[in-house]
């Protein structure tokens, strides 16, 4: 088995045992608590709901979500749910980022499922939906990428993949903030995005932020890999 | 197999503590405490509960996981992170790990290993996906992946004979041997003594995480109580149904547990004997018998009698508790 066949067989052992069922059931839930949040917000303040739906879909029910997905595919520690495959001589670093792989493609189709949804929702019918809807839609699917891949990170860390409430906490805790640490948690460009103020002024353009969540997650991939022995 | 090595040693623990994740989501159940020992080629036996480290055991040699401190290598190498290594390492390790996805004949296949599915009684699993074996399939297709591994270095196997589903102790065993004389080295780890004793020509006992004896040192076997039947009964039954026991000698009675050992008369008997005498006479009696079971060497009756060699046989100067044992060339296969 070559290199990029490691990667492919490390992809195929996590989609074969993701529970189908559950990931439903976790999408679903999600949408319905995103929809929820587009329908109040509407409700309440109108002309602000898209960019406050964004905000609160983006920074709790996506982490959420992908901190439940990632459950899925890892239920404990990386390297263990690899073992059935590295046993037999597999590098553990290449099926780890096939198996990331499968999580960041999970958690962003939910990501933008769930921006999709609520989005429309929390226009409800003003004008401006899809110019912004294109947009969105790539920030979202980056960021639930980004999420999955540093949750994959966390399952690397504790005897039991513990690490990823400590990365999640950290996200929410230091990500909340402004400043150069902040602009290490994707919860901090996903709040840049969604209207908030940038981390820090080198990073005033939206694209900027989207770059940088999007090689946070790429670095985050690669780490949670590395981690690993071979 | 790897060959040119002057070094006989095959597998090698040098103060290695490490941990398994055998107990409730993971959670460690037993450990290694700095164990020291070296296995040249042959088969070698490990006997103790997962408690005293035998699972721990075969996760850190099969490479599963990385020791807490000291070095464990297999011919030089580091199973944990040498995975040119591991695949040469067939392992039956406590949870089942076989890669999802894909069906069991296209795995041995894929591993290259010419397993009999039919002969093994593992006819009707060989086509079912893997996800969808039970436990004990698992386990079994496991164990013949390893028994039939093209070219197997160290074989690593947690209990081989517990939760095999349809395959034959006996086959096992002559598979085992087979491969010993081919050049491989077969760790087996077990708590039961007596099963591990009858094929396993160096037995180490492993006892809360450390090496309590072993290898050429080992001390003579308890005496072998294969014969002998533990029945449990409600202790104010007990008069009674001795009075009905014929043919057969009460060992001993733990009234604390309702528990009675039985035996043939003499001594040496038949096993089925003595249970049927047991049965005759709990319907003279009228006893309900709650529980049976035949005795064998268990891990405290072998540790007892580890140390009870150990203190007789100490130096004035004092014993030494064993961490380390070395089985040495001579004694290899």
């Amino acid at each position: 088995m070559g290199r990029s066949g490691e990667i492919r067989r490390g992809a195929e052992v996590a989609w074969a045992g993701v529970g189908r069922r559950r990931v439903v059931a976790i999408v679903l839930i999600g949408m319905a608590a995103a929809l929820a949040i587009a329908m109040a917000e509407h409700a309440s303040a109108p002309l602000s709901a898209p960019r406050r739906t964004l905000a609160a879909v983006w920074g709790a029910i996506l982490p959420l979500t992908g901190l439940a997905l990632v459950g899925t595919i890892v239920p404990r520690r990386l390297e263990e749910r690899l073992w059935g495959l590295a046993r037999f001589g597999a590098s553990r670093r290449r099926l780890a980022w096939g198996a990331v792989a499968v999580a960041m493609l999970l958690t962003a189709l939910a990501s933008v499922s769930f921006t999709a949804a609520a989005l429309p929702v929390a226009y409800g019918g003003q004008p401006g939906l899809l110019p912004d809807l294109g947009a969105t839609l790539v920030v979202a699917m980056v960021g639930g990428a980004s999420y999955a891949a540093l949750l994959c990170l966390g399952t690397t860390i504790g005897s039991r993949g513990g690490g990823r409430y400590v990365v999640l906490g950290a996200d929410w805790w230091l990500g909340a903030g402004t400043g150069t640490l902040a602009t290490l948690w994707p919860r901090r460009h996903l709040t840049t995005l969604a209207g908030g103020p940038p981390p820090v002024a080198d990073l005033s353009e939206p694209v900027a932020s989207a770059v940088v969540l999007a090689g946070l997650g790429l670095a985050a991939a690669w780490f949670a890999g590395r981690r690993l022995p071979p | 197999m790897t060959t040119g090595s002057t070094d006989p040693t095959v597998l090698r623990l040098a103060q290695v503590s490490g941990r398994d994740g055998m107990g409730a989501r993971g959670r460690p159940r037993g450990r290694l405490d700095r164990v020291t020992v070296q296995l040249p080629r042959g088969m070698h036996g490990f006997v103790g509960a997962p408690e005293d480290g035998t699972a721990a055991l075969c996760e850190l040699a099969a490479g599963l996981r990385k020791p807490r401190s000291g070095v464990l290598t297999v011919r030089g190498r580091q199973p944990w992170r040498d995975a040119v290594l591991r695949r040469s390492i067939a392992s039956l390790l406590p949870a089942p790990a076989l890669p999802l996805g894909t069906r069991v004949e296209a795995l041995a296949r894929r591993l290259e290993a010419r397993v009999p599915f039919a002969d093994l009684g593992l006819g009707a699993v060989a086509t079912r996906p893997v996800a969808r074996l039970s436990f004990e399939e698992s386990r079994a297709v496991e164990l013949a992946l390893a028994l039939y591994h093209p070219a197997p270095l160290l074989l690593v196997l947690f209990e081989p004979e517990v939760a095999i589903g349809p395959l034959d102790r006996g086959a096992v065993r002559h598979r085992l041997g087979a491969l010993v004389e081919a050049g491989a080295t077969v760790v087996i780890a077990s708590a039961d003594a007596t099963s591990l004793r009858d094929f396993c020509p160096h037995v180490h006992l492993l006892e809360r995480g450390r090496l309590a004896g072993g290898g050429a040192a080992f001390p003579s076997w308890p005496r072998a109580t294969a014969n002998d039947l533990a029945v449990w009964l409600a202790p104010a039954r007990y008069p009674a149904f001795a009075a009905a026991l014929e043919g057969v000698v009460i060992r001993s009675w733990r009234a604390d547990q309702g528990r009675m050992v039985v035996g043939a008369d003499g001594g040496e008997g038949d096993l089925g004997a003595v249970a049927r005498a047991v049965a005759a006479a709990a319907v003279r009696s009228g006893v309900m018998i709650r529980a049976l079971r035949a005795e064998g060497v268990d891990v405290p009756g072998l540790s007892a009698a580890v140390h009870r060699e150990r203190r007789a046989a100490a130096p004035p100067a004092g014993p030494t508790v064993g961490r380390t044992s070395s089985v040495g060339a001579d004694h290899g296969s």
